[in-house]
This record gives C-alpha cells, structure tokens and sequence, in this order.
C-alpha cells in the first residue's frame, strides 16, 4: 500500500497518480517513537507527478496522535493537519539544481514508500513544547520540598533582582588588592 | 582548513556568562571537580529531558542548581518522585544541601542543543535526514531566529562512504562578538553506527548598552 516500483509509475508520466487512504499507524509509529502512546487512522490524499525527471509528491496528512505533556507528562491529544512536499530523484539526479529548495529524496531500490515519509512527516509534526489545555490556560508551576518549577521569565526577573545584592563571597574580592593599590602609591 | 573557535567559548565574558557562578580561594580545585561530578550525573540522568544547561551557584554549604529543560515534566517525573530521588542523590554526591530549580525554557526552538538533540533523536528513529534537518531549520527560524546553520555528517541514509552536509538559513556571523549565537554538537547512534550533527543558532545582536548576558528571550 502507498508503495510503487518505478515501472509501475511509469504509466503516470503523463497524467498525475492520485491518492487518498486511511492508515492505521499507531503501532508503526509506536515502534519508533515510544512516546507515542496512540494514534487515531491518518487520512492521506495526494498525488504523485512527474516531472524534470523527478517524481514531485504533494500530500496532505490529518490525524490524531497521544504524546505526554513536555511539563507534567499527563496525555495530550495532538491534531495533526500537515501539507508535505517532497522531490523523489533517482541517483544520477541528486544534484538537480532544479529541486535546491525542496526536500530532495533519494529513490532506493527502484521503488518509492510514501509509508516511511508519511511516518517521518507524522514524527517531524510534534513539536518541542506540548501542553494540555489547562496547562495552557493557567501557568501553574509544580513545586515541591527542596525544588520548584519557574518559568524562564520569571527567572530572569528574579536574578535581575539578585543582581542588585552582590555575592557575600564576591563581596570579599573588593579588598583582594586594597593593598597593592597602596604599594603602588607608594 | 579554517580554525575554528567554539563560538560559545569565544563569547564567555563578553556576550555570555558562566554556567558556574561562585568564587573560592582554598577550595577552588574541590569546587571545580564537584561541579563536574554534578554536570556528568545530571546529565547522564535527565538524558531524555531535554537539559540545555546546568547552573551551579554556591552559597555556604549550600549548591543551587538551576536546570534549564524544555521538557520539566521528564525531570519532576509523576508527582516529583524523580527531582525528590535526584536532589537527595546529589546530596549524597556532594555531603551539601542541594537546592534544584527547574526552569521551563520557553522557545525551545531557539536553543541549539536542544535542536541538536532533537534532530539526533529524529536520526535514531529512522527519519530521513533531509526531513529531519528541513524541519528543525523551519521551526527555528519561525521562533524567530535571525540565522540557524544545521551540518549531519556520517554514514548518511547509510551510505558505504562518510560524508557531510550542511544546510542554512539566513545568516551565522561566526566572526561578530556581539552576535549572539548558540552552539552545539550531538551524535546520533544509528545502526549505520554515530552521526555527528552540529547546530549554530544566530538569535539577534546584544547591545553594548545591554547588561551583558545571554538570557535573550526564549534561548538560553
């Protein structure tokens, strides 16, 4: 499924391959990512055209993914609606000045997988920060004995304000050459 | 071949702090090796956590340790059992009484370890690396940066032979003191075996006028 030999393809050069499935990813994706905890059936629609002796792949990807809250681990329902872009070149064509600013593929063993790029594609759409709704909304910070959670603004806020206090043991260096200052005088 | 500079190293004391911040006359050498028995502990621990950057200030027989994470989640772990584990750990690992706090970097985006560690871990679940590096250059530029440079070298996609390539954005002045730029270099374990991936953030010029310091909004 969603997989082509070059011969196969070869009956599209003229008019685009067009596409539109329902994937059950969530173990796949689960095998590569254990912090994906699951993942609801992607639809994928898109096609396959050729062109400058490429195969240029323009898909759109929508699903639901479960990944931990980056700040309290709770599950965290994450919609996903990507556009992909892609150029698949054979070997000989890697260097095609062409395609400089689009994601150049290498095509392997004469075949291409859109699995492995809607997989990568799914990867690639979790982003550095995830929060629940609530955690959202209010910017509660956990605490507890001997530790605290503080947000960067709040840090540098509170290390300006030290700023103002010097070091008691900073506070030292101020006679360290008292004296040589005296002997230079001298 | 060009020398080149660590660019953080090079900007320690003019754009950039230290990551240790005390002062001893005696017990300099006791000091300098604890902090790095604590770095290495930490950061062997909080390995998956996304830890940019590990502050130790001392104060008596005190250690304050800020951890600057853009995932607190990981190193609180369920109702704070593992910062609770972690701090009585290094209370142990130093005979001081451990202060943690846990900051939440706000634009992980715009910090070059953590983009580095981030494709690293895209590498080692088998992403391609052209995907992996496209994207990581495309959110950090969306956060705001002013130029971000990515370099992946290793057996690429498998390759029999080593090779690197490098991709960038905007611009990376290497050469400009006041620019604030991040730097890191991570590796990625593959089954092809390491991957080498270095990330240069430029996130803006610190002014002369500025207090000099390397808490710009959202970075480090």
């Amino acid at each position: 499924m969603l997989q082509w030999t070059l011969a196969e393809l070869a009956k599209f050069q003229q008019k685009p391959l067009q596409f539109n499935e329902t994937l059950d990813l969530k173990q796949a994706l689960h095998q590569r990512l254990s912090e994906i905890s699951d993942a609801q059936p992607f639809t994928v629609k898109g096609s396959l055209t050729f062109d400058h002796d490429a195969w240029i792949l323009d898909m759109h990807l929508v699903g639901t993914i479960t990944v931990p809250s980056t700040r309290s681990l709770a599950p965290v329902s994450l919609p996903i609606d990507r556009y992909v872009s892609e150029v698949y070149v054979t070997s000989e064509n890697a260097d095609d000045e062409n395609f400089e600013d689009e994601v150049v593929i290498e095509i392997e063993d004469k075949k291409i997988d859109l699995q492995q790029s809607i997989e990568d594609n799914i990867i690639l759409s979790i982003p550095s920060q995830v929060l629940t709704p609530e955690e959202k909304a209010a910017d509660i910070m956990p605490k507890g004995q001997g530790w605290h959670v503080v947000s960067e603004a709040d840090y540098q806020t509170a290390q300006s304000e030290e700023e103002g206090t010097p070091n008691p043991e900073f506070e030292k260096l101020k006679d360290l050459f008292s004296g040589q200052d005296r002997k230079n005088t001298d | 071949m060009g020398q080149k500079i660590n660019p953080i190293g090079f900007r320690v004391g003019v754009i950039k702090d230290w990551d240790a911040k005390w002062y001893a006359e005696k017990d300099f050498a006791t000091f300098l090796h604890e902090d790095l028995r604590i770095r290495k502990y930490i950061n062997k621990r909080l390995v998956d956590a996304s830890v940019s950057e590990v502050e130790i200030e001392r104060a008596a027989n005190r250690v304050n340790i800020s951890i600057h994470t853009a995932k607190p989640g990981m190193v609180i772990g369920k109702g704070g059992s593992e910062v609770e584990n972690l701090r009585k750990e290094l209370n142990n690992l130093t005979g001081r009484k451990v202060h943690i706090n846990i900051i939440e970097i706000k634009k992980p985006d715009l910090d070059a370890k953590l983009v580095g560690e981030g494709v690293a871990r895209q590498l080692e679940a088998r992403v391609a690396f052209r995907r992996a590096q496209r994207q990581a250059i495309q959110r950090t530029m969306r956060a705001g940066a002013k130029g971000i440079k990515i370099q992946i070298s290793g057996r690429l996609n498998g390759a029999d032979i080593a090779r690197k390539e490098w991709h960038t954005e905007g611009t990376v002045p290497l050469h400009t003191l006041r620019a604030d730029i991040d730097y890191s270099w991570q590796e990625a374990t593959t089954t092809y075996g390491q991957l080498g991936v270095k990330t240069w953030i430029y996130r803006g010029e610190v002014l002369p006028d500025k207090p000099a310091t390397n808490k710009t909004e959202g970075g480090k």
